[in-house]
């Protein structure tokens, strides 16, 4: 759920969430979230500090106590040290301040999911199944030997499936930021994870820039 | 921790060294001023003993010896205590050392001693006079200096307290003034940068239908206005804060017209011909109320009259405590007043720099009116420029 009073911010955070697979149900007031709260199940709830009908802290505190174990991870322009404290000994899993960078956003979101065991495990991409809990890809059924950075790679483009990824960033998501590479290893992995999983039309490059896999939403 | 906070702690820990050391040299000086005006008053005092010693010499010595200890318990009766020697007859004793050193010094010899628990100022003096050998021991108590003194710099550390005390919060609340629009600014800056970073990449990263593009390059657009119209109400703020406005006559039918084109629903009534102020403020500050009440209900009526202009709509009233805080003019901030609150700062300031008022009123059954009283002196239909 993502609780926003500007709807421009509230719409781009839910649009962003449903290209990576996620259903985002928008709330403009903290009333409007504790009724949604009321009749939706909620796996993790996004909220901006400055609602207009009450305070984002406190807001936070009763979500605590009424609908215990739903994570809150707060976005909000309030940079200040003493905010993010507040937010975070409130019981915030994690504090973006805006403007965020929208691979920052999913990041988080995906590692709030993790923590909770809330993300999702397995994919499946026509006869391609990939079992994240299990580190386990099979073709048609069968096993297929894939070296640690290629799952690594897999991994990412699977997480952040539907977005564009630049080498850079692949580089630093799926080899670490320690990793001295160029641009052209990832096109050599990349290269072998079409080959190996039949991937042509999913990975798509993306010119000048990296790769997304694309897949249905 | 803030910027701003981290400049306080290093002006004040400035000012507090500036501050105390100031005290400390100034209560320096005034005990050394005052140390030195007391020796020398004691040597002076000492001199005359001496004096007195040497002219009594001559005489018996019954008669010196009866002269010397009569002006010792004078003296003693001030808080001095002397003792004088004529060769080897003491001729008066009142001092608190019993005995006196063999040799003696020619000259005085000045200087502070403990004796019985207690600082005394020591002066002693040894002089011949023909032949004899006059030596005279002077001994005052030091105690009352040493206590106004202390008293004195006491006075000083509590002053130099209670001036950083005073001083430091006035710092505090004046830097803090300073900084909090500059923290309102960037606060407001970022919902649209938000916009328009956030579709900006979810356009280059996202895999979308021509409809998506379209509509996420129509928020990009839509937030570089917002941002547009919290920079421009900035620099108005920031003109209008510098005294930059322009008075001459205005035509308020043709500003209400011009409001009744932006904003269809709202019906105006128009009882006064001419406004003397600035032409652009007053229709920002009449734009900015008006798209306020536009927003929050949905039958808005403004009308002008000779005490004034009243913008009313009939949407859900204020939170009391938000309104009471815009009556009282206290700062709102974006966070409390979500996108209205500069607007509403705006307006205030124009109608400051007029020489107006706005005044707020909402309730459920009355619904919400904003009242920019104008004042006499301004307000008039036969003004000549």
């Amino acid at each position: 759920m993502i609780v926003e009073d500007d709807r421009r911010i509230n719409e781009l955070i839910r649009r962003t969430l449903t290209m990576t697979g996620h259903i985002g149900l928008p709330a403009y007031s903290g009333r409007e979230a504790l009724s949604v709260l009321e009749e939706k199940r909620i796996d993790l709830i996004l909220l901006d500090i400055g609602l207009p009908d009450m305070d984002g802290f406190a807001l936070m505190r009763q979500i605590a106590r009424e609908f215990n174990g739903i994570p809150v991870i707060c976005v909000t322009a309030r940079d200040e040290v003493p905010d993010r404290v507040k937010g975070l000994k409130g019981g915030a899993e994690d504090y973006i301040v805006k403007p965020f960078a929208v691979e920052e956003l999913l990041a988080r979101v995906q590692v709030v999911l993790r923590r909770f065991h809330k993300e999702q495990s397995i994919f499946h991409i026509h006869d391609v199944e990939v079992d994240l809990a299990g580190a386990d890809v099979k073709k048609e059924g069968k096993h297929v030997d894939l070296t640690k950075q290629e799952y690594e790679l897999l991994k990412v483009l699977l997480l952040n499936k539907n977005i564009a990824l630049s080498r850079e960033r692949l580089l630093e998501l799926a080899w670490g930021m320690d990793f001295y590479g160029d641009d052209r290893t990832v096109d050599v992995h990349i290269r072998r994870l079409r080959q190996k999983l039949g991937l042509e039309n999913e990975i798509k490059t993306i010119f000048r820039y990296g790769y997304r896999l694309e897949l249905e939403r | 921790m803030q910027l701003w906070k981290k400049n306080f702690l290093v002006i004040y820990g400035i000012f507090l060294v500036v501050v105390n050391a100031g005290l400390f040299l100034l209560d320096n000086y005034i005990s050394r001023n005052e140390a030195s005006l007391w020796i020398d008053q004691a040597q002076k005092s000492e001199r005359s003993i001496y004096y007195l010693a040497a002219g009594l010499k001559e005489e018996e010595i019954s008669r010196m010896s009866m002269n010397l200890n009569d002006a010792a318990e004078r003296y003693e009766e001030s808080g001095i205590l002397i003792r004088v020697r004529v060769n080897e007859y003491i001729a008066a004793d009142h001092f608190p050392i019993e005995q006196t050193p063999e040799e003696v010094l020619e000259g005085p010899l000045i200087e502070v001693r403990r004796i019985r628990g207690e600082r005394w100022l020591v002066i002693q003096e040894a002089g011949r006079e023909g032949e004899d050998l006059i030596v005279v021991e002077y001994a005052q108590e030091l105690e009352g200096l040493s206590r106004i003194q202390t008293i004195r710099m006491w006075i000083f550390c509590g002053a130099g307290l209670v001036f950083s005390g005073i001083m430091g919060l006035f710092l505090y609340y004046t830097m803090r003034r300073i900084n909090r629009p500059i923290n309102q600014i960037a606060h407001e800056l970022r919902t649209p940068l938000t916009g328009i970073r956030g579709y900006a990449e979810y356009m280059m990263m996202g895999k979308l239908s021509e409809e998506d593009q379209f509509f996420a390059a129509g928020q990009i657009v839509e937030s570089a206005k917002h941002l547009e119209d919290v920079t421009e109400k900035l620099l108005i703020m920031g003109n209008v804060r510098e005294g930059a406005i322009r008075i001459e006559r205005m035509d308020i039918g043709q500003m209400f017209l011009k409001i009744e084109e932006k904003y269809p629903i709202v019906e105006t009534d128009c009882g006064l011909e001419f406004l003397n102020g600035d032409k652009a403020l007053v229709f920002c500050l009449l734009d900015n109320l008006t798209a306020n009440a536009v927003r929050a209900g949905n039958r808005v009526r403004i009308t002008a009259s000779e005490e004034g202009i009243r913008i009313w709509n009939n949407g859900e009233p204020m939170d009391e405590k938000i309104l009471k805080d815009i009556n009282r003019g206290q700062d709102l901030s974006a966070s409390r007043m979500g996108r209205h609150g500069y607007g509403i700062q705006v307006c205030r300031e124009i109608a400051k720099a007029h020489g107006w008022k706005l005044r707020f009123r909402s309730s459920k059954e009355e619904g919400t009116e904003v009242f920019c009283q104008i004042t006499p002196d301004i307000r008039t239909n036969n003004f000549n420029v």
